[in-house]
């Protein structure tokens, strides 16, 4: 069973497994990060950046951590998914042959698992390297580097670590049945359930719980004011981010119903249409914008609070902010990842379709203008809203008020993420090129 | 016998004309040769002599008289006999095959039976010729064997196309009576 | 007459809107050959399904050897048809990412076989369809008529009582699918198997002991 599982997990070719395993590397070692600065004693013995070693700050920066670890998972639920037919095709196979359904979820759990069990404790090694270029230094030693981000006097203990690979690996495996829980496989090829419904906005409810949830956190007092406005804040930013995210198929499918009406080119009619009928791939692969606008977005607000104050800040708040800065912007080619995967999937899938436009007539460059209208269509409005949304919050909440600096820090934030954002999505599709090319052969009509 | 079967065929839906029968002949079978008159009026005689139609009246519009013929019980049970029995599958009852399924098939009531117990029928006489065909050892053998298989493959085909040709025209009728 | 073998009574299914299966009641008995022909559309492929445990009747009731079939468990009916059913299917059956020899030996795989006496065993219903020197290539590189073969070696590798069959010789010319089902008929009558086939071919329906005609869902 597990050297059939093997086979077919490798049968592929490398890419899969090997961006599989990456993800979840990243994964297990941002979570290592996080439990070993929860770790530290309340007076650390080395050399860290301010927000880490500041007790009061710690939390936020685990939290940090922690809310790195949605890009690469989003990332592998892309990947776990890439070349559904295919797949679906083979564990309907499979069933013909005589599997019995539990013996296929094993199979394909045995298939995700060995990937992302590898990816795991490569995570380990990953920590290793973080704290190696970017760990504290103890006092009274000569710092070796300027950045100092990861504790080195304490490390998460062995049995975290252990939980940390069993956990990712766990996680790892139930994204990959979450990827295909809408595939009933039966013996003859796979029936979905009843079409999926258009999507609703659901998200806006936990927006608003996390505005309630934030302004709940402000005006609490008494002795726990201090843990109970920290922990409604967190709660407030997690449940903003899952409401971004949890908007991104219904933006899709919006965005798409209303540049489908207005139509004029055949890519942007091509674009949209392809949003209506499936909104759900594309709205995954850039949910993650969605929640890099959000965190930006309260960035730039948080950037104007400090401008505001006028003092002289010697780096406690805004070195951080550089450091959000260049999380987000790894983030963002995460996300990337993300959008060309999600492109590759949707060639793959529509194969026979490219191809068949390609034999209309239809240039590859259009084909190409297509993936763009239909990737941008998506991330654009998403990265724009949570930026919107991250400043207008944390600008009218804990500021208190708007006010000209935190004007212009808004503008520029969006400018700045639409641009970064437009970026990713032309990068992303850029990647694609080869695969689109090959896919728009019309050679694909007769084979399969 | 063969063409006054397919008259009694046609006086089943209602009295006519040695003309009518003619014409409704051609029309049930346009791609054989027409009917001769004589052809007809011949026919008609030998029912009429043994009591299988009957004549019901004689009239007169303007041109030469017309007799019109009717089918008697007795010709009613005699083409519910033909239609009934099955032919020999082949070699030589081919045309007499497509006499009879074109006139069960107008008869429309129990064609689909018959075209049934017909497959039946074929279908044994396939099933000798393929044993004789696997008791052969000599190719040449063999592939005569095929020539007749294959003959008899195609008027299974024929008359599967023919029941089906039924069903469709039926579902057209049907469809157009439910708009109008 | 053999004992029965399979008996329905009544069997229903509709795909949405379309019924495919109105009604139809038949008994087969031990070790018959039967033929299921048809118009296209008639139902053939859904009652050939129905009666190997691959899709579920609405209402009805199907036994096999005298016990229910039809409200058997997922599991349960799958590893019967593994133990006791061979099919070949019209298409779509074999794993893309395996060898047609791997493909073959995958029913004795999942029942745990040694891997080398499997892979034996394939060989050897590969030589028998003269399919053995396609034994490495995998399906997309064989044609339409080789993967039929491959596919009706594999549903005899593990000794099968009941072979499924759905228009076995579609994809070949006549003697190729001759040779195909003298093949799948003698291996059944070696083993006293018994065949269902679903055909539009009459020379292979003439090669059953008995036809079931199916029209509009009903048997006819
Ligand atoms: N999965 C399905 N979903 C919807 N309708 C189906 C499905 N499978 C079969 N049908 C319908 O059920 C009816 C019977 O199908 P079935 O495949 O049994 O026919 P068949 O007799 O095998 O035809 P053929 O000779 O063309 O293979 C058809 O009208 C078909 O359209
Ligand atoms: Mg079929």
């Amino acid at each position: 069973m597990i050297r059939l599982a093997w086979r077919l997990a490798f049968a592929r070719g490398w890419a899969r497994p090997a961006l599989l395993a990456a993800c979840t590397a990243v994964v297990s070692g941002l979570l290592l990060v996080t439990l070993a600065v929860l770790r530290l004693p309340a007076q650390p013995e080395e050399r860290l950046l301010a927000v880490i070693t500041d007790p009061g700050t710690r939390g936020g920066y685990a939290f940090g951590a922690a809310l790195l670890i949605i890009p690469p998972l989003l990332l592998l639920h892309q990947v776990v998914r890439l070349g559904t037919s295919a797949r679906e095709r083979r564990l309907a196979a499979l069933r013909l042959a005589g599997a019995t359904p539990a013996e296929v979820r094993r199979i394909g759990a045995i298939e995700v698992g060995i990937p992302v069990f590898a990816g795991s404790i490569l995570g380990l090694g990953l920590y290793r390297l973080l704290r190696l270029c970017f760990g504290g230094t103890r006092f009274g030693e000569y710092p070796s580097h300027a950045v100092h981000l990861i504790p080195t006097t304490v490390a998460p203990a062995w049995w975290e670590t252990l939980l940390v690979i069993l956990g990712v690996t766990l996680l790892g495996v139930a994204v990959g049945a979450l990827a295909s829980r809408r595939v009933i496989v039966t013996p003859l090829g796979v029936t979905r359930r009843a079409a999926a419904p258009a999507p609703r906005p659901w998200g806006a409810l936990a927006l608003a719980l996390a505005v309630v949830s934030g302004l709940a956190a402000m005006r609490v007092d008494g002795p726990q004011a201090h843990t109970l406005g920290m922990a409604g804040a967190l709660v407030a930013i997690a449940l903003a981010l899952l409401g971004v995210m949890a908007l991104a198929p219904w933006l899709a499918f919006t965005a798409g119903r209303i540049v489908a009406r207005r139509a004029r080119t055949g890519p942007v009619l091509l674009a949209a249409s392809r949003l209506v009928a499936e909104p759900r791939p594309a709205a995954r692969a850039a949910a993650a914008v969605g929640g890099i606008g959000l965190v930006a977005g309260g960035a730039s607000a948080f950037v104007a609070d400090v401008m505001a104050m006028q003092n002289d800040d010697d780096g406690y708040y805004l070195a951080p902010v550089a450091l959000v800065a260049v999380c987000l912007l790894g983030a963002l080619v995460v996300v990337v990842g993300s959008l060309a995967v999600h492109s590759v999937e949707s060639l793959l899938d529509h194969r026979r379709s490219v191809a068949s436009l390609t034999a209309l007539g239809v240039p590859v460059d259009t084909l190409i203008t297509a993936q763009r209208w239909e990737t941008g269509l998506v991330a654009l409005p998403m990265a724009l809203i949570g930026t919107l949304l991250g400043s207008v919050v944390y600008g009218l909440g804990p500021v208190g008020g708007p006010s000209f600096v935190w004007f212009a820090c808004t503008i520029v934030g969006l400018t700045l993420v639409a641009a970064l954002c437009w970026v990713a999505v032309l990068a992303a599709v850029r990647v694609v090129r080869p695969w689109t090319v090959r896919a728009a052969d019309p050679a694909h009509l007769r084979t399969e | 016998m063969g063409v006054s079967h397919v008259l009694l065929g046609v006086l089943a839906d209602g009295p006519a004309h040695g003309y009518d029968l003619k014409r409704a002949h051609d029309e049930r079978f346009p791609a054989t040769k027409a009917m001769p008159y004589g052809q007809v009026y011949s026919a008609l005689q030998r029912l009429q002599r043994d009591h299988l139609v009957e004549i019901v009246e004689t009239v007169q519009e303007g041109g030469p008289e017309r007799t019109v013929y009717a089918l008697t019980d007795a010709g009613r049970t005699e083409l519910a006999s033909w239609l009934e029995a099955t032919e020999p599958a082949g070699p030589y009852a081919a045309d007499e095959l497509v006499r009879k399924t074109v006139t069960a098939l107008w008869r429309g009531t129990d064609a689909a039976d018959y075209l049934q117990r017909q497959r039946t029928v074929h279908l044994g006489r396939m099933r000798e010729l393929l044993a004789l065909q696997a008791s052969v050892s000599d190719t040449t053998a063999r592939i005569a064997v095929d020539h007749t298989i294959f003959h008899l493959d195609a008027d299974l085909r024929w008359l599967e196309a023919a029941a089906a040709r039924v069903a469709d025209a039926h579902q057209v009728t049907h469809r157009g009576e439910a708009k109008a | 007459m053999s004992e029965i073998q399979f008996e329905a009574r009544g069997v229903r299914k509709a795909y949405g809107r379309t019924e495919a299966l109105r009604g139809v009641s038949l008994t087969i008995g031990a070790g018959e050959v039967v033929a299921i022909s048809g118009p296209s559309g008639s139902g053939k492929s859904t009652l050939l399904l129905a009666l190997a445990g691959l899709i579920r009747p609405e209402a009805g009731e199907i036994a096999y050897d005298g016990a229910r079939l039809d409200d058997l468990g997922e599991a349960h009916r799958t590893r019967l048809r593994r133990r006791q059913f061979g099919v070949v299917l019209q298409f779509g059956q074999l794993v893309p990412e395996l060898t047609a020899a791997q493909n073959v030996a995958l029913p004795l795989l999942l029942e745990r076989h040694d891997r080398a006496a499997a892979r034996r065993l394939a060989l050897g219903q590969l030589e028998r369809f003269g399919a053995l020197d396609l034994a490495d290539a995998l399906p997309g590189e064989l044609s339409g008529g080789e993967a039929q073969r491959v596919a009706a070696a594999r549903a005899l590798v593990t000794g099968p009582r009941v072979i499924f069959a759905d228009e076995p010789t579609g994809a070949l010319d006549t003697v190729g699918g001759e040779h195909l089902l003298k093949t799948l008929l003698g291996a059944a009558r070696d083993n006293d198997a018994t065949v269902v086939m679903v055909t539009h071919d009459n020379r292979v329906a003439a090669r059953a002991d008995r036809e079931i005609f199916l029209r509009d869902g009903v048997i006819a």
